[in-house]
């Protein structure tokens, strides 16, 4: 045969097949004309198809022939060791590995175990970390229907393994089949299971992968579930991998058992449990799947089987042919009989669990099994036919990643929660499941998720519930220590998820004092019941986080009792303990907060805040040269060097700039030792530091250059969880340093932008919060500054509305308690400077006067207050140059341009004689605001002295 | 010194290999092959140790298990999937046949291996002989190089109709006809060879 040959045949062949049999005579009649040749090779083919049948070709040929090739092919694994288990044979294998049989070497009684290799793709890493954290859990897992785990490790090649109960008994479906079990039994069984996943769910497992041939049927009827939770350890990759990427189209899973969710690569939940539960019981009562049966994995097939609803059981075994059935008799009469077993009540019930939408089914595997424990004596049940308003609304609500998807997760298993809770309590269970369950929402739940990017609502979510449970489990916790323990610990942790200043947080920071102090008089009480040091020591820490909230609540002067209660715990921990590592951890923190305090209202506050400081730095310093890698002290230590940085940034730049540097230094060793966020934000603020001292020597170009490092790194911070407050305030206070930077350096343009972004992002945080000191402190300095911007850009009047705007909040602050009257003042000098520049000058002249009646009482004091010097100093400068303008006005007369002269001179001579009082005077003021500049006064001064001079 | 690194790269990413394939690049096919082809091979043998129950066997699920674990080494676009899976068809036909090739020498007089397939086939009683079926497909690909590639991409490639027209470029129901002429051509060269 020729290509041309063929090329004709198959062109005639394609269409013949298209056409009925009865017409295909008369086409080839037709289109053959003559050339018998050409028909009887076209007949020859066509005579095949019969024969041929569908599955010639199909793709479980394939797969058959691939098995059976492959079977003899030695498997390096049987009768090696691994770990004390010798192993004997392969008895199974799947998405995750290989199950072998094995028995413990050094045990004399060889007792026979399952053992399960698990591989996990590429990543293997990931997954044996992950199998780490789970096996703790899955080996806790006690119920007389789950395979125990027994044992794990990682092979000599770096693979985890399991070992688990070796079940000797049949899948649960042939079990029934060879025993020809009736409905009622098979209900029997299955409920058996239910109870295992129920179990389960309480300890907040999920299967992942219930198939009836996880489900083994030994002799004595008891079935075993299998496998529990392993799919998560391999799975757990993956998951991170599709909160940000949709297109997951195959997993390794038995696609007929998974859930459209799991499918579909979204959030498993309990919910996708009680999906597989109703396959397996749609297979085990009709002898088939719900989906058919599903024709290859392409995308197309599983989107079907994810969108197309299941037909009903009762129909199933009537139209199913040749497949096995849950009928006792074999003839048609046995499937119409099943069929009549199955209508109603089953069907409705195996239809809930099977619905496409997790919200839909039984809410848990409880009320699954609840509602078959009715139907079998003979109760309504609770399950219902899917309505038409229900069907036209599904898939409505289809694929929300990322965000949304987290929240699911936290939504139905919070849910499925709940309702355990409940039931809990009307079962009269015992407190301690309650208490379980409160610590695995704070510790596992919210904790498996807190790194995930996105995840801050689903967080609050978690935060919410665990604070109700909490609060009844506080009112009943008197005189048990133990628990006492337990809840000072979950209040600590619900506090830094609220707003804990150091945590990626909620935003809630009263919230957050609010729960540390729960926590501490919990530590009080158990101090007084306890003489354990480390309960003494947590009473220290509990201290410290009051103290620091308070301060970052924006009341340092309520936060030096308890830190001050806090150092006294920890210098006498010391004394006991002088090697203590954990002892001496406490100590340097303990220091760095009181630093960070500061003594409000103390003489010589500088002098304590840098001892403090230096304590702390010394105490690190010891500890470092013992432990060169430890996170913990690392951070510390660069925390410490921060503060030292700050405290002599106007004293000492050039040693400041050091102490960023190294600060600097030890947060990217940070970085590359671990991946919490924290340390990637400390790296950019510290950036940001290093150009304010770049800012502070007047090297604005290297401040920019350094300005712009801190930004890249909070874009990218900020991105990757767009609703964290926290990372919004410091991208927004780094876009308004940078624009301040960009003034000073003469690019009004960018600094426009700059300072209208950070304003942009900082004020729906303001607006949203409750009232937060430091944040609204922020934002008020924020306004001022983007009012100096303004000035410089010519556009003084919107200057001055927003100055305003900032002042307004000042006084609200200052109604509160906040010790802020400087800035008040400052904000006062900034608009008569827009008012100067605008002409308004009798408005420029009250501002400076207001602002000099606000601070002039703050420079009494001893030391005085620096931003309120800085403000004096501004505001008569201002005044000088309001009367240099006035005397320089054009027509007036020589007496009157005479005494506007000298009042300028006297005005620039307070000025100056202000700024001498400054011990290191600075392009801004410590509140970050663009101050004035001593040199330019004398300048004036001279100019203003020359003028008058002349007049005579 | 020279510049390290220039000229080979040790471990070209899957998804830098497929987009180069497309392009035509020659070399990045035979990079693939020993990595598509160590995968498949792995999970074919697992396959087969096969699982408890009837329902073992996901058919294709072999090339797609593969896609899916070298996917997951890095994120291959949804356009390199199409022919990620024509290198899979390829490498799943290559191992099959050579497999049995290497089966039928092994045993006495080097009969075919046949592969049973389920009773009521009418073919089961002879089974399936994939060496008798890659003699028959490069015959085919003799007469005709596509239709031949587009058995390849169904058979061993597990692809949908839809699929395979996006692979070989044509409309899925010219694929839909060449499909179905190609397995009666090919069922009557596997049992009548001599006669075509």
């Amino acid at each position: 045969m020729t290509p041309e040959r063929w090329e004709k045949i198959k062109g005639l062949l394609g269409t013949v097949l298209e056409v009925t049999p009865e017409d295909r005579g008369s086409y080839l009649d037709q289109s053959c004309a003559g050339d018998e040749v050409l028909r009887r090779e076209v007949e020859v083919l066509l005579q095949r198809e019969p024969e041929l049948g569908s599955r010639f070709l199909n793709a479980e040929g394939l797969a058959v022939a691939a098995a059976t090739l492959f079977s003899d092919e030695p498997n390096p694994w049987i009768g090696r060791r691994v770990g004390a288990y010798q192993i004997v044979e392969q008895i199974g294998a799947g998405g995750m590995g290989e199950v072998y049989r094995a028995f413990r070497a050094d045990d004399q009684y060889r007792k026979e175990v399952a053992l399960k290799v698990i591989r996990g793709g590429q990543d293997s890493g990931s997954v044996i970390s992950r199998f780490k954290n789970e096996r703790q859990i899955l080996a806790s897992l006690d119920h007389p229907n789950i395979a125990r785990l027994l044992d794990g490790g990682t092979t000599s090649e770096g693979l985890p393994y399991l070992v688990m109960e070796l079940i000797a008994g049949q899948p649960m479906v042939e079990y029934c089949e060879a025993r020809k079990l009736s409905i009622s039994e098979r209900l029997g069984l299955f409920l058996q299971v239910c109870s295992a996943v129920q179990y389960a769910h309480q300890h907040l497992i999920i299967h992942r992968d219930i198939k009836p041939g996880n489900i083994l049927v030994p002799d004595d009827g008891v079935p075993k579930l299998l496998d529990f939770g392993i799919a998560k350890i391999v799975d757990a990759q993956n998951e991170l991998e599709q909160l940000q990427s949709t297109l997951t189209i195959f997993r390794v899973l038995t696609p007929q058992y998974a859930s459209p969710e799991q499918i579909k690569g979204e959030p498993i939940t309990t919910a996708s449990d009680v999906y597989s539960l109703g396959v397996v019981l749609y297979e085990l009562l009709t002898g088939r799947s719900p989906n058919g049966e599903i024709k290859g994995t392409s995308q197309d097939a599983i989107r079907a089987m994810c969108e197309s609803e299941a037909i009903k059981p009762s129909i199933a075994v009537r139209t199913s042919t040749g497949a096995t059935t849950a009928s006792d008799d074999s003839a048609q009469g046995g499937s119409e009989k099943l069929c009549k077993q199955l209508r109603g009540d089953l069907d409705n019930i195996i239809l809930t669990a099977l619905r496409k939408e997790p919200q839909r089914r039984y809410a848990s595997v409880e009320q699954f099994a609840e509602d078959i424990r009715r139907h079998l004596t003979d109760l309504p049940v609770l399950a219902r036919k899917d309505t038409a308003r229900y069907r036209s609304s599904k898939f409505l609500l289809r694929h929300k990643a990322g965000v949304a998807a987290a929240t699911v997760v936290v939504i139905v298993l919070v849910a499925g929660i709940v309702v355990t809770l409940r039931e809990a309590r009307v079962a009269q269970r015992r407190f301690d499941d309650v208490r379980a369950l409160a610590n695995s929402l704070i510790f596992d739940v919210h904790d498996s998720i807190k790194d995930l990017p996105g995840s801050t609502p689903a967080r609050k979510i978690i935060v919410d519930r665990a604070l109700q449970y909490l609060n009844v489990l506080a009112h009943e916790s008197a005189g048990d220590v133990g628990l006492q323990r337990e809840l000072a610990s979950a209040y600590e942790r619900v506090g830094s998820v609220q707003g804990d200043y150091l945590e990626n947080n909620l935003g809630d920071a009263e919230g957050t004092l609010a729960s540390y102090r729960k926590a501490l008089a919990l530590r009080q009480q158990i101090a007084r019941a306890s003489k354990d040091l480390q309960d003494r020591i947590a009473l220290a820490q509990e201290y410290r986080l009051v103290a620091h909230q308070l301060w970052a609540n924006g009341d340092p002067r309520a936060a030096r009792e308890p830190i001050a209660k806090a150092i006294a715990i920890s210098e006498a921990l010391n004394t006991e303990k002088a090697e203590d590592l954990k002892i001496l951890y406490e100590l340097a923190f303990d220091y760095e907060v009181s630093g960070r305090i500061g003594y409000p209202g103390d003489t010589s506050a500088t002098q304590k805040v840098l001892q403090d400081y230096r304590r702390g730095l010394d105490v690190n310093e010891i500890v470092l040269k013992l432990k060169p890698n430890d996170i913990h002290w690392l951070h510390g230590y660069s925390t410490d060097l921060g503060s030292v940085g700050n405290m002599l940034e106007a004293s000492d730049p050039a040693e400041a700039l050091r102490s960023y540097q190294k600060e600097l230094e030890i947060d990217r060793r940070l970085t590359q030792l671990s991946s919490d966020v924290r340390f990637k934000r400390s790296v950019a603020i510290d950036y940001g530091e290093i150009a304010s001292v770049h800012d502070d020597l007047g090297e604005y170009q290297a401040a920019v250059k350094n300005n712009s490092k801190d930004l890249a790194i909070y874009d990218e911070l900020v991105r990757s969880d767009p609703k964290n407050v926290l990372l919004q305030q410091g991208f927004a206070i780094t876009y308004m340093n940078t624009g301040a930077t960009c003034a000073r350096a003469g690019q009004i343009a960018r600094a426009l932008e700059y300072s209208k972004r950070a304003l942009e992002i900082m004020q729906p945080l303001v607006v949203s919060a409750p009232p937060n000191g430091f944040q609204r402190g922020v934002f008020a300095a924020m306004l001022v500054i983007r009012g100096t911007i303004l000035t410089r850009a010519g556009n003084p009047d919107s200057a001055i509305t927003q100055i305003e705007q900032g002042r307004t909040i000042y006084e609200a602050l200052s109604k509160t308690g906040a010790k802020n009257v400087s800035n008040i003042a400052e904000a006062d000098v900034k608009s008569g400077e827009a008012a100067l520049k605008a002409g308004h000058d009798q408005k420029a002249s009250d501002y400076f006067h207001r602002a000099l009646t606000i601070a002039e009482p703050s420079i009494a004091t001893d030391p005085p207050d620096l931003d309120a010097l800085y403000a004096i100093a501004d505001a008569h400068s201002g005044l000088g140059d309001l009367s240099l303008t006035k005397a320089r006005h054009a027509g007036i007369r020589a007496e009157r341009r005479k005494s506007y002269l000298s009042e300028a001179r006297s005005y620039y001579q307070k000025s100056l004689e202000t700024w001498r009082r400054i011990p290191h005077p600075n392009h801004t003021s410590p509140s970050s605001f663009q101050a004035g500049d001593p040199v330019v006064v004398a300048k004036e001064l001279k100019e203003t002295e020359t003028a008058l001079a002349d007049m005579h | 010194m020279a510049d390290v690194g220039e000229s080979v790269s040790p471990s070209y990413p899957v998804t830098e290999l497929l987009a180069r394939w497309s392009r035509g690049d020659a070399s990045a096919r035979d990079a693939l092959v020993p990595l598509v082809y160590d995968e498949l091979r792995r999970i074919a043998r697992r396959c087969l140790a096969g699982q408890r129950g009837n329902h073992t066997l996901q058919p294709t699920a072999l090339v797609h298990e593969a896609y899916l674990r070298l996917a997951r080494r890095d994120s291959i676009h949804w356009q390199d999937r199409v022919h990620f899976f024509a290198l899979a068809a390829q490498m799943m036909r290559q191992i099959l046949v050579d497999h049995a090739r290497k089966h039928s020498a092994a045993k006495r007089g080097g009969n075919a291996v046949t592969v049973a397939l389920e009773e009521d086939s009418s073919i089961a009683q002879k089974g399936l002989d994939l060496l008798a079926l890659d003699d028959a497909m490069k015959r085919l690909a003799d007469l005709d190089p596509r239709q031949s590639q587009i058995v390849e991409l169904r058979f061993f490639g597990g692809l949908s109709i839809e699929e395979t027209a996006e692979a070989v470029k044509i409309s899925p129901a010219t694929t839909k006809r060449e499909w179905a002429t190609a397995r009666l051509w090919l069922h009557q060269a596997m049992t009548n060879g001599a006669e075509l």
